[in-house]
């Protein structure tokens, strides 16, 4: 979830004219972007991806302390001569963290220095299933939105990145290679497989040892309020889930939405203190 | 045209001539009658009223009777049989099924004809008398399946048919094969003429049920599966649609790969076969089309989903492929027609539930296809088959994630679920109750149509059954119920079941009633309040940890599911108990069950203890105990232990992560020493 309709709709209002004319002169639509999105830390998730590739210089990524696109791209290259052989490609280890029933705890905020009060939602997540042999997750989230109206629950499907069934390519949800690349490398666990040459194409040969598990959520659909409920949830997220201490990372990606929008979460149980857990069990029959 | 009273007059006076001395008088009337009955309902019923079966019967019985005589009355017999309940009966009563039986032994061959066709309208009539006459002796079997071989083609033609209709048991259908009834189906499923080859596959399709022996020879047999797999492309949609049943009846008899065929065939030179060898998966994919297609034939589209469901069982690729054959919507719309006969909708809903057992793709299809409503009201279908197959299909959709669920809740699927776990068939009974299983998950509104309708009252009945089923589908929906049930469902349990019945649970003959028992009160106690658990200690008397304790035990030798269940209460009531409660679970008798599980039990229940360590040593403000905890467990060697199992690389990820914050728990708690 996301973000507020009306935030899409603004930004959609400013772009669309400017994405027709986008094919005639590339460079002007990018330059009108970047008033637009003055004050926003970064403008990819706005821009078709691959435009951005065009466009953005690659300092642009620097400035952030992330590996720039085209370090990025080299060190792809020089891992792909790697020979494959020599590879273990194994899907992540089950963790106790991603199983049904899991709650986690925390907040979706909008990235960048002024945001207000208004863009920190808090949220709690449940996992509802996971078959890892298919590398799926399901699970609700519930939305308490500052307007004090009462929670937004969405549902939503989860793709764990296991080298099989999932890899680090989206390839949907108008993701691209480069876009996903930029995406994964917000979270510093994945720059570190990175930069260490573990990341071979959309694939990583050390997935099983990794101390974090990739994944990418999708919500499908409102639980309780209808689609005119103001809210979209046309994105995507990226997550990343510490297997040590059960934190979540993600970021919320939708090139139509505000981007940066940050969510930070807790595994939690309640009523038990900090770092207790709770262990329930179903089986279908 | 004549009045009715001379119509009267002349029944009477032909059923008189039967009795007439000279056999040309007797001929004439039989004549007679037969021309007046064939067809004519009416004149049946007539004859019938006056007992002309019996009369029949006797001229056929005599053994000198002229040829004729005996053909006629056979004919007007079978007629007599055939479309009326009352005439089926008198035959049977008089002896008739036995007298044309005899027929079939003549050295005449029009006689045997006569037999055979008369002896066929007996058996193919669809009443409550079928089954008695189509019971054939061995005796009449046996000389059935010799005139498969009949130098006449129709005798033979019609002898099949009759053994596709009498093969109903395996004793019948060994007495054909013994009797080598194969190879003279076999020669006729070569005949140029297609309703010969249709009467041979309809026989071998009968034959083939269920029966290895005749399922391996048919197999075995070099012409029979080629001939069978041309018939798949007959005109007749009847010998496509027999063709491909026989096909699946003895798919499993056949080798699981090509490669297997040729390896399986050892003395047969492949090479040079023009027939190629197939495989169990060929034919099955040779079938799934020609089955789609008949779908949509209106004259046999009543028998293909029957024949879906049987193909796609166990049988993933297929089950794809049949979703992608878009079979799901097509059954989902027959389904949803106003005049869908019983058997189409009990066939559809058994292949819709095979397609959905385990496809989530499927399931999604099925809701998408709107077929919901119509599932949910063939659950309160008058037809005993379509309840189960609708519960079946039902029970398929809920093992699914929680959003499709919901869809089956927002069809009001609970009401008419409960009724059926009340039903007469106990096969439906737990079908429903195996439902329930699923539906009772975590989700609210059927939890409280549960609480609504007394479900946990009739689950907690259940529970006691005698029949190891039931009770075993009433403990697992007790446990799902509770899975993250809110208190006021925990609080109806407790209020339902009784700690001794408890006890009687997790002591039941079937170990997997007694492992779903512990699940259950680990869900009880899990995501708990403090005076939740108290709620549950004082309905067990004190005796819960206690129990959990003693399961836990690796002295007790009980199976490693239930220690993992026991383990997780533990876990649970450590997560939300107040110190009391902490203290209570951690004994002298668990920390040495806790050593003893790390060094030596498996994966699954070295992790479940590793959490308890966590849970028990946490070092929050509010759990003063820990350090008198922690000092309990390292006299048991317990932070060696967790040491040791840091670094064992032959653990799982999971396992050494949580070892490390447990031994985190106890560096903070200071007491990292020994």
């Amino acid at each position: 979830m996301p973000v507020r309709d009306e935030d899409a709709s603004d930004i959609f209002s400013e772009l669309v004219p400017q994405v027709l004319r986008s094919t005639e002169d590339r460079n002007e639509v990018t330059n009108r972007l970047r008033q637009v999105l003055s004050g926003w830390r970064r403008a990819s998730d706005l821009l078709d991806p691959d435009d951005m590739m065009a466009s953005c210089p690659a300092s642009m990524d620097e400035r952030d302390g992330l590996p720039s696109l085209h370090t990025l791209t080299t060190f792809r290259e020089s891992c792909a001569a790697t020979p494959a052989s020599s590879q273990d490609f194994s899907p992540p280890e089950p963790c106790s963290y991603l199983r049904a029933g899991q709650v986690f705890c925390g907040n979706q905020r909008v990235n960048r220095m002024e945001s207000s009060a208004a863009e920190n939602w808090l949220v709690e997540i449940q996992v509802q299933d996971v078959d890892l042999r298919q590398g799926m997750a399901w699970g609700t989230s519930s939305w308490l939105l500052p307007n004090g109206e009462a929670p937004v629950e969405t549902t939503w499907q989860g793709e764990i990145i296991d080298n099989c069934n999932h890899t680090f390519d989206t390839q949907k949800w108008g993701a691209s290679h480069i876009s996903d690349m930029k995406n994964w490398s917000k979270f510093s666990a994945f720059s570190e497989l990175y930069m260490a040459g573990s990341i071979l194409g959309s694939r990583c040969c050390r997935l099983k040892e990794c101390s974090h598990i990739f994944m990418r959520w999708k919500e499908q659909a409102f639980a309780k309020s209808g689609d005119d409920c103001g809210l979209t949830i046309a994105g995507f997220y990226y997550i990343c889930l510490c297997r040590q201490t059960g934190d979540v990372e993600g970021f919320y990606v939708d090139p139509l939405s505000l981007p940066n929008h940050k969510l930070t979460l807790k595994a939690v149980t309640a009523g038990a203190p900090a770092g207790m857990q709770s262990f329930a069990a179903f089986q279908f029959r | 045209m004549v009045s009715k009273s001379h119509v009267k007059r002349g029944e009477h006076l032909l059923l008189e001539k039967l009795q007439s001395p000279e056999s040309s008088g007797r001929l004439k009337a039989v004549r007679c009658i037969r021309d007046q009955v064939i067809g004519n309902r009416s004149r049946k019923l007539a004859y019938l009223k006056l007992g002309v079966v019996e009369r029949l019967v006797e001229l056929l019985s005599d053994p000198d009777g002229e040829s004729l005589i005996r053909i006629n009355c056979a004919a007007t017999v079978g007629s007599l049989a055939y479309g009326i309940e009352d005439g089926l009966r008198a035959v049977l009563a008089s002896g008739g099924v036995a007298q044309l039986i005899q027929l079939l032994s003549s050295l005449e061959e029009r006689v045997v004809e006569a037999g055979v066709r008369a002896l066929k309208m007996v058996v193919a009539h669809q009443s409550e008398a079928t089954q008695q006459a189509q019971t054939l002796d061995a005796d009449a079997l046996q000389r059935l399946t010799e005139l498969l071989c009949s130098e006449s083609q129709s005798v033979a033609e019609v002898a099949a048919r009759i053994l596709a209709r009498c093969c109903h048991d395996a004793s019948m259908r060994q007495c054909v094969l013994d009797s080598g009834g194969l190879k003279g189906l076999e020669h006729l499923l070569q005949a140029r003429e297609a309703s010969r080859q249709e009467a041979a596959v309809e026989a071998l399709a009968a034959l083939t049920v269920g029966n290895a022996a005749v399922q391996d020879n048919i197999v075995a047999s070099p012409h029979a599966i080629p001939c069978l797999m041309a018939m798949l492309q007959a005109q007749a949609a009847q010998t496509r649609l027999l063709a491909a049943q026989c096909l699946i009846n003895v798919a499993s008899a056949m080798p699981s790969t090509s490669d297997a065929a040729v390896a399986e065939a050892p003395y047969r030179d492949y090479r040079s076969s023009p027939v190629p060898l197939l495989s169990q998966q060929d034919v099955r994919r040779a079938v799934l089309p020609v089955l789609a297609k008949l779908l949509s034939d209106d004259t046999v589209r009543e028998h293909v989903p029957h024949l879906l469901a049987e193909l796609l069982k166990d049988n993933k690729d297929l089950q794809v492929a049949a979703a992608d054959a878009d079979a799901v919507a097509k059954l989902a719309y027959l389904l949803q027609q106003d005049n869908c006969p019983p058997r189409l909708k009990g066939g559809a809903l058994r292949a819709l539930s095979t397609m959905c057992a385990d496809r989530e793709s499927s399931r999604r299809q099925l809701l998408e296809a709107k077929a919901i409503g119509a599932i949910v009201r063939s659950l309160s279908d008058p037809d005993a088959e379509v309840r189960n197959a609708a519960c079946t299909c039902v029970r398929c959709l809920s093992r699914s994630v929680k959003s499709l669920r919901a869809s089956l809740v927002d069809a009001d699927v609970a009401p008419p679920l409960f009724r059926l776990m009340e039903d007469a068939n106990p096969s439906i009974q737990a079908t429903a109750s195996a439902t329930i299983c699923n539906l009772v998950l975590d989700f609210s509104p059927v939890k409280e149509a549960v609480l609504a309708a007394g479900c946990i009252s009739a689950l907690v009945k259940l529970a006691t059954s005698a029949h190891d089923e039931l009770r075993l589908n009433a403990v697992w929906a007790l446990q799902n119920l509770v899975y993250q049930a809110n208190s006021g469902v925990r609080e109806a349990l407790l209020e339902a079941l009784s700690w001794s019945q408890v006890i009687d649970l997790v002591c039941d003959m079937r170990s997997e009633i007694q492992e779903r028992a512990f699940n259950m009160l680990r869900n009880l106690l899990a995501h708990s309040e403090s005076a939740d658990v108290k709620r549950v200690m004082e309905w067990s008397q004190g005796h819960l940890c206690e129990l959990l304790i003693s399961r836990v035990h690796p002295g007790a030798a009980h199976p490693s599911p239930q220690r993992v269940h026991a383990l997780y209460s533990l876990v649970n009531i450590s997560a939300a108990g107040e110190e009391p409660g902490r203290d209570s679970v951690l004994t002298e008798a668990l920390a040495g069950s806790l050593a003893n599980i790390l060094t030596a039990s498996d994966a699954e229940e070295k992790l479940a203890a590793v959490w308890c360590i966590i849970n028990l040593t946490n070092s929050s403000p509010e759990c003063i105990g820990a350090p008198k905890r922690v000092a309990m467990l390292r006299n048991h060697g317990i932070s060696r232990i967790l040491s040791d199992m840091q670094t064992d690389a032959a653990l799982g990820a999971d396992i050494r992560e949580r070892t490390k914050t447990a031994l985190g728990n106890l560096v903070d708690l200071d007491m990292f020493t020994e």
